[in-house]
């Protein structure tokens, strides 16, 4: 195993810090298609489908999930978790070969871990102003304009909220700024646009009929319609999951349409889960009832305080939006609230979920338009664009630490602490030594990519102490203020829990199975 | 609104009388005011907007000319730094906000994007825009939230990022804007703050939950620069939790016991002004009781709306503007 999963770290470690080297992986399936050039070690490790040796593929197989996990969750910290997963478990083989007790030994990692973090905590400082959150950018993507754009909008839309990604049109970037909410899934009918320039609807003080219901029949809308023009409303935005084309056909009229102007878009989610969650924001935020098959709403039965206001509506053929709902403020923070709440908990897709909806609710959106000279740089960029903004949320969140490796380094005097208390504990002794070096790891590789002596820079930079960081660029050690260099606290602490849990788990690992391969043929 | 602009025609009066039409007085505002002496002052009431050259001594009818259908009320006013130069001063108005270049000689009207808002509060920053090099201004709305212009109030923007109320009852811009781009919203459930000119919004923590708060206002600042995180004071009044102060690193805390909505909070020099329902208090720095500001001959007249000019603080005089419409220079009790 540690065959593999020493070829993969040495892959990936290149690409530590502001100073990397490319990686270039030979296009699959051709061999006139020019090579991937990739500096992203999460990346790199997805494009290392098998190794040829089955044992080290098991290896660098436990390392790239990993990887793959701390890239879909955090946009970076890749390389450190590689590198300091290597040291882990090299310096933990040869611990166990010579005969060392794994279950302590995972042990007194773990609880070495525990301290990193504890102490990775105490170096916290929060994100001020767009000319950190640039800085902060820069330290993650490399990238000047992009780090220059990405501080302007994490300026405005914070933490939660909506960044979309998109290929643009120039060969830059540009970003544009939308204000309120917006859904995809756009207008059913074009003949409900209603703009003087574009195919667009455009609704002022609309009511909002918030609803998931198959709507099959036009007589399931007369008695809506009905209310409406009772109350005095002229214009709707009529969210519901089905439209048959003859109910359509009612609110096409040219005499309904006269009286009520209905903008009719389809209920967002593709799933029954996705179209609840999203239609019980639409009634937070418009301060309507959503009306929901699961409680078994009818149409027909529908009151004039069932419908949520907006100020303003839109639809157009592939999404619709709404701004100044008129939900009761103090019921959507608290709302909210609660989705925050949610959000520490969960992980994966419905991690996602809850933030998109998070950024839906905060009151406007931001778009990145990412432009380049091919297609191949194109979707580099905006892969880097979309990490990018992942490390930059949890940075704002959570906070951020010393940068160029300073955080890890400044662990140390916690875990010699450790180590001197337990002298007299060979595994306890052991852990610690090696979660020493692992901490050290990152900023040695850092420093040798950018051609530094790792070895004199640590003399240095113990003894100018830890508010100082080094600089690759210039080659200096610098004042933290006064060189601005500083890592996402988030990503540094998802690379030590993933480093030390991955590499904890493949000591512990007593045997490996493999599949016969090829595969028995059928007895026919 | 129509008619876009009107040239003044003055007339004078002593005071401008209580008239049951007039509706009462919403905002007063002025640049180099001695009330009773000197300076411009604007006054929004019920019925439209007045102005006095002579520090409230006399008004005339603002926008008599502009041949308005029906009263217009005028609910905010804002001056430009600047005045004494460019004459810039905004007025807030159901439908759209009212805009003066001269000083307030001729108006013209600026429309908001439909369907327009009704204006409550109006500010100005010290950040000049990079593109057009106007101060920035914005335009607390209810149910639009905050709008931003930066080409001297002729075009405005919504920024409402964060912003989760949108009725926007009053706004205060930090002193030291320049450098902080803070400025703060006051809103139907609460606070909201931006620390980028006005682009984003963050909600505040109150200790008291959520609450309407009417008016806010930042202690005049000493001279020499200053950072608002560093020593900020801060006034907030809200419609049933009382007057409330936020200092820094200490957070917030309540002065005194108003049971009716702080409708108004005017810090100057050693003593602070707060308007409690319909009645005027006063307290000196150097004193923990607050006392009614106004003399006995205003004995149960409800005062809504007051200016304190800054300038004028050493001779406690004011300009206090009554519900019934009229507006006197008061010398305040002490």
């Amino acid at each position: 195993m540690w065959a593999g999963i020493d070829r993969l770290v040495r892959l990936i470690s290149p690409t530590l810090g502001p100073l990397p080297r490319i990686v270039a992986i030979e296009a699959v399936g051709s061999r006139t298609a020019k090579p991937e050039l990739l500096d992203s070690g999460g990346t790199i490790a997805q494009r290392v489908i098998q190794l040829p040796d089955r044992g080290e593929d098991v290896g660098a197989m436990i390392l790239r999930q990993v990887l793959d996990e701390l890239q879909e969750s955090e946009g970076d910290g890749t390389a450190t978790a590689a590198v300091m997963f290597g040291v882990i478990f090299d310096r933990g083989r040869r611990y166990l070969t010579a005969g060392g007790n794994p279950i302590r030994l995972r042990r007194y990692l773990e609880e070495g871990m525990k301290l990193i973090l504890s102490e990775l905590d105490r170096q916290r400082l929060q994100l001020q102003g767009k000319e950190q959150l640039s800085r902060l950018a820069r330290a993650i993507c490399f990238d000047d304009e992009m780090a220059k754009m990405a501080g302007e909008i994490f300026d405005i839309i914070g933490a939660y909220g909506r960044l979309e990604v998109r290929r643009g049109s120039t060969l830059g970037l540009e970003r544009e700024y939308v204000e309120g909410m917006y859904w995809n899934g756009g207008f059913r009918s074009r003949e409900m646009a209603n703009a003087d320039h574009g195919l667009r609807a455009n609704l002022e003080n609309a009511a909002v009929l918030i609803t998931d219901l198959d709507i099959d029949s036009p007589e399931q809308l007369v008695p809506v319609l009905q209310t409406v023009i009772d109350e005095g409303i002229q214009q709707v935005l009529l969210v519901s999951n089905t439209l048959s084309e003859r109910a359509m056909g009612l609110l096409l009229a040219r005499p309904n349409r006269e009286k009520v102007f209905v903008v009719a878009v389809k209920t967002p989610g593709l799933t029954n889960t996705a179209r609840q969650e999203a239609i019980e924001d639409l009634a937070v935020l418009t301060g309507g009832r959503a009306l929901t098959k699961a409680a078994g709403d009818r149409l027909e039965a529908v009151r004039a305080q069932d419908f949520g206001r907006a100020r303003r509506a839109w639809a157009d053929s592939r999404s619709f939006g709404l701004s100044g709902g008129r939900g009761n403020p103090r019921a959507l923070r608290q709302h909210i609230a609660g989705l925050r709440q949610m959000l520490h908990g969960a992980n994966g897709d419905d991690r996602k979920r809850l933030l998109e909806r998070l950024g839906q609710l905060i009151g406007g959106s931001a778009i990145l338009y990412v432009g380049g000279s091919s297609p191949t740089a194109v979707e580099a960029r905006t892969q880097l664009a979309k990490r990018t903004a992942e490390a930059m949320r949890g940075a704002i969140r959570e906070g951020i630490a010393p940068g160029g490796g300073t955080a890890l380094l400044n662990c140390r005097p916690a875990l010699r602490r450790r180590l001197a208390d337990h002298s007299a504990d060979d595994d306890a002794r052991a852990a610690y030594a090696i979660l020493l070096a692992a901490v050290e790891a990152p900023f040695r590789v850092l420093a040798a990519n950018a051609g530094f002596d790792p070895n004199r820079l640590l003399f240095e930079l113990e003894a100018a102490g830890n508010h100082c960081v080094f600089d690759a660029l210039t080659g200096r050690i610098l004042n933290l203020r006064e060189a601005g260099i500083y890592d996402s606290l988030a990503v540094v602490k998802a690379a030590v829990r993933g480093a030390v849990g991955g590499a904890t788990l493949g000591l512990t690992a007593g045997a490996v199975v493999h599949r016969r391969n090829p595969p028995e043929q059928p007895v026919t | 609104m129509s008619a876009p602009t009107a040239n003044h025609n003055p007339r004078q009066e002593n005071e401008f009388p209580a008239n049951s039409s007039a509706g009462p007085i919403y905002a007063i505002a002025g640049s180099g005011v001695i009330p009773g002496r000197r300076g411009i002052v604007f006054a929004g009431s019920g019925s439209g907007l007045l102005r006095s050259t002579d520090g409230g001594q006399s008004w005339q009818d603002a926008l008599s000319n502009l041949n308005l259908p029906e009263p217009l009320p005028v609910m905010a006013l804002t001056l430009s730094p600047a005045f004494e130069q460019d004459g810039l001063v905004l007025a807030g108005a159901p439908g759209g906000i009212l805009r003066s270049a001269d000083a307030g000689q001729s108006w013209q009207v600026v429309q908001l994007p439909p369907p327009p808002p009704v204006v409550t509060a109006l500010a100005v920053s010290q950040i000049h825009s990079q593109e057009t090099g106007a101060f920035t201004l914005f335009a607390g709305t209810m149910e639009d939230g905050v709008l931003l212009s930066t080409g001297g109030g002729l075009g405005w923007t919504a920024w409402n990022f964060g912003l989760l109320d949108l009725n926007v009852l009053c706004l205060a811009v930090s002193p030291d804007d320049a450098q902080d781009e803070t400025l703060f919203a006051g809103t139907d459930s609460g606070i909201f703050r931006s620390t980028n000119g006005g682009r984003a919004w963050r909600e505040v923590a109150l200790p008291f939950g959520f609450d309407a708060v009417l008016c806010l206002a930042f202690a005049p600042r000493p001279a020499g620069p200053s950072h608002f995180d560093e020593d900020p004071v801060l006034y907030a009044g809200t419609e049933s939790q009382g007057l409330w102060v936020l200092k820094g690193e200490s957070g917030w805390s309540q002065i005194g016991q108003f049971d009716e909505p702080v409708n108004a909070v005017l810090p100057r020099g050693d003593e602070i002004l707060v308007l409690a329902g319909a009645a005027l208090f006063r307290r000196s720095a150097r004193e923990n009781a607050w006392t009614n500001a106004l003399p006995p001959s205003f004995a149960g007249r409800e005062v809504s709306a007051v200016f304190a000019p800054q300038e004028d603080a050493r001779n406690h005089k004011a300009l206090v503007g009554f519900v019934d419409g009229s507006i006197k220079v008061v010398t305040l009790n002490v």
